[in-house]
């Protein structure tokens, strides 16, 4: 271990320092080679327990202390460093005492300032330097010691009374308190407020405080002793003579050499006069912005050379909608707010005023203010302040907002162009006139009249032009002439209708309107004359009159009555005289009294209601038609009326009148009652007589149908929209094609439509329906309409087929009847010895065909003969009443009607050979004819049974010859079962002949039965 | 006189009047003719018709005891066999179908219905 690297020993910063320090770069070389009294002396300072210092050999190169380093504040950073460098601004007093010891007198200075001022002290603090040479051995002086001691306070001397004094000479009160803040000495204060010296408090100096200021003068004082700050407080201090003075207190604390406050030190500085002043300018600058408000005047300052920025007043601020904070702003700011046409040129004025030698600035502008958008105008004043040089200073004025001046001046200009305007546009001639007749002003339109200016009646060039019809050829004489009588004072309204020659030597209507002007005491000084063009409405009214006249003449000529009645009372002022010939009532007597009660008296008052409303209809603007009822007074007679009444309108729109034409249409009337029951009564005709009636309007293919067309269609009434094709789709499928073939042929063909057709309804019904019609053409040929009637004729044709099937039976039966009579007189010729016998035969046989026809053709459809009719009839002839013949069987069986004839024949054949040969030729004979009800037979008819048996007959040979090959054999054996499905019997007996027919009959005897049971 | 004219046919009356029937049965016989029937009812003349194996021609009354001959007329129609309405009747009751038969009014004699024979049979 090498000890020169410890050297010095210590640990405080500085040996610390000393030892890491290279002392190679100073004048002492590298510490390890020091010699041993530098190290000796060095070692001295390092220790000393005042902050000291060494300074060596010639360079006075130093080292100092921990002490010494603290006190300079200048650190470790001083060593190594000249003595004139370490001791910095007191060197000048260390220079010499230096040179001295060096020279080898201990020295000692005294009061020397040593570094920085410290908080609550009064400069630097002050120390005594002692200052010692430093030996060699050989007592050469190698460098110098300085020890420091702090210099002691001074006490309270001279210098200080003195200072004190001048302190009171200026200052309201000086004083002195302890750190607590607790009075130590203040005469001055007691002095000046006239508070007794009792105060041993920190707060009892408040009591000369103005109460309005204490507790924030206590609460900063109180800030301050805690603080340790200097105080300056201003407030109000009692007055010993009584009021108050303003008072600055500056306060400052005194501190100990630990820094530790020891007292604090104060002084009240007048302030009184300051603070009028500031009063006094506050309320200067209040009254001038109130002057301002109430003047609607913003005040300004613009320093030009602090870069334009402006001083804006409250009213400026108001009246340019600042924010009202803002009272300080740029160029750029107030630029921005001016409007954007009016930018470039406001700027331009400005800043011309402030760059030229102008005294004063005016300037007009619009913004748009912020505060709302509002676009104002403002007028800008100012004066521009400048130095000896004519350069721009200030810019002090004020700004006051002209927008309602600006809009008056507007209106004002555009009321006085638009009142020349029209003058110069008025469709009159308006002129004014001095009082020797010459216009000193006068409108296109005058200049028309009077090209030269002057008025006629002193214009005897133009006076000609002029005249005033009042009769035959009489004119109005030039010195009454309107402007003429106006100068004379004469107001000459509404004037006077003139005529005058234009140019072209055409006469035009004029009125002349004067009115004379006059001065302030009343001389007429000259005239206002007005010419109006009344040429038109003059002719219009004459045209008028003429029409009225002609309207007068047509209204009187009417047939139909014409009034116009007064909208407001409703009565008539006008009337036609085809009133009287309607009402049969006089106009003159009508218009009499209230003629509207009158009027509506005459209506039946069944419409009168109605009649009032309508009319009250038209009275409120709308055009109205109606009709209604009158009793004519003289007769009682009703007339139809139909009225048409309408508003007449006046100028301002309101009805002004009522007009009206009434219509007797009483004939009409009736003719549409009677047309209406004609009506009525033909549909009726046609419902009852089951008529259908179509209307189609083919164009549009509109059809119209009756109620039956409907019904015979099988539709219910109404069901459908009747159309074509409603129509087709009801006729019977088999039949469409012919009906609509009919159709199209009758509309080609021009001729009538006619075609019975079948119906199929829904339910499966067929009808035959006969439609018959016709087609309507325009000029061109076109149909238009078709229209035609329809009707059911099932039943027609039904009786029609059934007669039908009558005539064929008729021709039937007849033909048949002619073939059996041909048929009977073959087998009578046949059967006939000679012609006497065939004449007596044919002719009976011709009569029993003829009862037969005679039994048929009485009978109705359903009738049938009965056995019993039958037989009488033939037995009529036969029976002589005596007794031999006996029927038995019952009444009321009923043949069929085609089996009639030939059973008819078959038993008359029995009964001509019963009078010829048998029962009833012979006497004591008997003839015994039976029938009854037999079976059913296998067709489900019932059969009757007939026995006719012939008994105690004397038979002859040749009758019975005559039997066997007879007729009436034949048919009963041959005929019957052939024709009538009979079954038959016929027997020749010894007493006479046994005939048994069972026969069918008419399926209906059973039902009869049926019925009878 | 023709009496041979209908000689050899074979041909079918039907005729509800028995009078009328047995002279027409008789005319026919006269000309040469084998009646078939006569038949005086629609049904009788329907089995006639189906049970006969050869007929040459019919004379068919139209109303058989209150039936129409026409469903007869049919039946012959379909097995082509000719025949005459002979009829009292005009000819409206006549169907359509029937439009080109030959027709006779009674009473028709001294040949006439042979001679309406020979001509349907021969078309």
């Amino acid at each position: 271990m090498n000890p020169t690297f410890t050297w010095p020993h210590g640990s405080d910063p500085v040996s610390q320092a000393v030892r890491s320090f290279d002392w190679t770069r100073t004048p002492l070389g590298d510490s390890a080679l020091w010699t041993a009294d530098l190290k000796l002396a060095a070692g001295g300072v390092l220790d000393n327990a005042l902050p000291a210092m060494l300074a060596w050999g010639p360079g006075r190169t130093t080292i100092f202390n921990d002490g010494f380093g603290t006190l300079f504040g200048s650190g470790v950073i001083g060593l190594g460093r000249t003595l004139a460098e370490v001791w910095q601004k007191a060197w000048p007093a260390i220079e010499a005492a230096a040179d001295r010891v060096m020279a080898g007198r201990p020295t000692i200075v005294e009061d020397v300032a040593v570094g920085e001022a410290r908080p609550g002290l009064i400069g630097p603090p002050r120390y005594t330097v002692a200052l010692s040479p430093c030996r060699a051995m050989d007592g050469t002086i190698l460098g110098l010691v300085a020890t420091l001691a702090r210099q002691a306070l001074p006490l309270a001397s001279e210098a200080e009374a003195g200072f004190r004094e001048l302190m009171a000479g200026f200052a309201q009160a000086v004083w002195e308190t302890d750190a607590e803040g607790v009075p130590i000495w203040s005469p001055t204060w007691h002095d000046f407020t006239g508070l007794a010296e009792t105060m041993a408090t920190v707060d009892a100096w408040l009591d000369a405080v103005h109460p309005a200021d204490r507790e924030d003068a206590g609460q900063r004082w109180r800030q301050a002793l805690a603080s340790g700050e200097s105080v300056d407080i201003e407030f109000r201090l009692r007055r010993a003579e009584g009021g108050w003075a303003w008072t600055n207190v500056r306060a400052v604390p005194i501190r100990g050499p630990d820094g530790a406050i020891r007292r604090w030190f104060g002084v009240n500085l007048d302030v009184t006069r300051r603070k009028a002043a500031e009063v006094s300018l506050r309320e200067r600058e209040a009254e001038l912005a109130r002057v301002q408000r109430i003047g609607g005047i913003g005040g300004i300052k613009v320093d030009v050379r602090d870069g334009l920025v402006g001083e804006r007043s409250p009213e400026y601020r108001r009246l340019h909608g600042m924010p009202d904070e803002k009272s300080r702003e740029s160029h750029a700011e107030w630029l921005s707010r001016v409007h954007p046409e009016d930018r470039a040129l406001a700027e331009r004025r400005f800043l011309d005023a402030i760059a030229g030698d102008v005294r004063s600035y005016e300037n007009e502008y619009r913004i748009i203010r912020p505060s709302d958008g509002a676009i104002r105008w403002i007028y800008a004043r100012a004066d521009i302040e400048r130095d000896a040089d004519g350069q721009a200073l200030r810019v002090v004025g004020a700004h006051i907002d002209i927008t309602d001046r600006k809009r008056i001046e507007s209106e004002l200009r555009d009321s006085e162009e638009r009142l020349l305007r029209t003058f110069d546009a008025l469709p009159v001639g308006v002129g004014v006139t001095d009082q020797t007749g010459h216009m000193s002003r006068l409108n296109p339109m005058m200049r028309r009249f009077l090209p030269n200016a002057i008025i006629p009646s002193r214009s005897p060039e133009r006076q000609w032009r002029w005249r005033a019809p009042i009769g035959n050829d009489v004119s109005v004489l030039p010195e009454n002439f309107p402007a003429a009588r106006a100068l004379r004072g004469e107001e000459v309204v509404p004037g006077l209708e003139m005529l005058y020659r234009d140019e072209d030597g055409a006469e035009v209507w004029t009125r002349i309107s004067a009115v004379p002007l006059r001065d302030e005491v009343g001389a007429v000084t000259g005239a206002v004359v007005v010419v109006a063009d009344i040429n038109d409405a003059k002719r219009a009214e004459e045209t008028l009159r003429e029409s009225e006249e002609l309207l007068r003449r047509f209204g009187e000529a009417s047939q139909d009555v014409l009034w116009i009645r007064d909208a407001e009372t409703l009565q008539w002022t006008y009337l036609t005289p085809a009133f009287e010939q309607i009402y049969g009532l006089g106009v003159n007597e009508a218009l009499d009294g209230d003629n509207f009660r009158n009027w509506t008296d005459l209506i039946v008052p069944e419409d009168r209601p109605m009649a009032l409303g309508f009319i009250a209809r038209a009275r409120n603007g709308e055009q109205v038609a109606f009709e209604y009822r009158i009793r004519r007074p003289f007769d009682g007679g009703i007339r139809w009326m139909r009225n048409t009444d309408f508003p007449m309108f006046g100028r301002d729109g309101k009805v002004e009148s009522i007009g009206g034409i009434g219509q007797d249409f009483t004939d009409k009337k009736l003719f549409e009652e009677r047309l209406r029951g004609e009506e009525e009564r033909l549909r009726l005709a046609l419902e009852s007589g089951r008529l259908a009636t179509w209307d189609w309007d083919i164009a549009s293919g509109r059809v119209e149908w009756s109620d039956e067309h409907y019904r015979q269609q099988g539709y219910r009434v109404g069901e459908v929209a009747p159309s074509y094709e409603a129509w087709r789709a009801r006729v019977h499928p088999e039949d469409v094609e012919a009906a609509e073939a009919a159709l199209v042929a009758a509309r080609e063909g021009r001729h009538v439509y006619a075609c019975e057709f079948r119906t199929l309804h829904p339910d499966g019904t067929v009808r035959w329906l006969d439609a018959q019609g016709r087609f309507f053409y325009d000029i061109d040929g076109t149909p238009l309409r078709m229209i035609g009637v329809m009707q059911d004729v099932t039943e027609r044709r039904h009786w029609q087929e059934r007669l039908q099937v009558l005539v064929g039976e008729l021709q039937h039966r007849t033909r048949n009847l002619l073939r059996i009579v041909r048929s009977v007189a073959d087998r009578t010729i046949a059967g006939s010895a000679d012609l006497e016998a065939f004449r007596e035969s044919f002719l009976d046989r011709l009569d029993a065909l003829a009862r037969i026809q005679g039994l048929l053709s009485r009978l109705g459809d359903h009738d049938r003969v009965t056995f019993d009719d039958l037989l009488s009839a033939e037995l009529s002839v036969i029976d002589d009443g005596s007794g031999r013949v006996v029927l038995d069987g019952p009444k009321g069986i009923r043949l069929r009607s085609s089996t009639v004839q030939i059973l008819a024949m078959a038993l008359h054949e029995l009964a001509t050979n019963a009078m010829k040969y048998g029962a009833l030729r012979h006497a004591g004979a008997k003839l015994s004819i039976r029938w009854w009800w037999g079976e059913t037979d296998t067709r489900g008819r019932p059969t009757l049974n007939i026995e006719w048996v012939e008994s105690g007959v004397p038979i002859v040979t040749r009758d019975i010859e005559a039997l066997g090959r007879g007729q009436g054999r034949e048919l009963i054996e041959r005929a019957l079962p052939y024709q009538l499905d009979a079954e038959t019997r016929y027997e020749l007996h010894s007493d006479g002949i046994r005939c048994a027919i069972a026969l069918p009959v008419s399926a209906s005897n059973l039902t009869r039965e049926v019925d009878h049971a | 006189m023709r009496e041979q004219s209908l000689s050899g046919l074979r041909i079918l009356v039907a005729e509800d009047e028995f009078m009328i029937a047995t002279d027409l049965a008789r005319e026919l016989a006269d000309a040469g003719a084998t009646v078939l029937g006569p038949t005086a009812s629609l049904e009788k003349t329907l089995q006639l018709i189906q049970t006969e194996a050869a007929i040459d021609a019919s004379i068919l009354d139209i109303n058989l005891q209150g039936d129409m001959i026409f469903p007869a007329a049919d039946l012959l129609q379909e097995r082509g066999v000719p025949f005459l309405f002979a009829t009292g009747y005009d000819g409206s009751i006549i169907p359509r179908r029937f439009e080109g038969v030959g027709r006779f009014d009674k009473p028709a004699g001294n040949g006439v219905i042979a001679l309406a024979l020979r001509e349907a049979i021969t078309r």
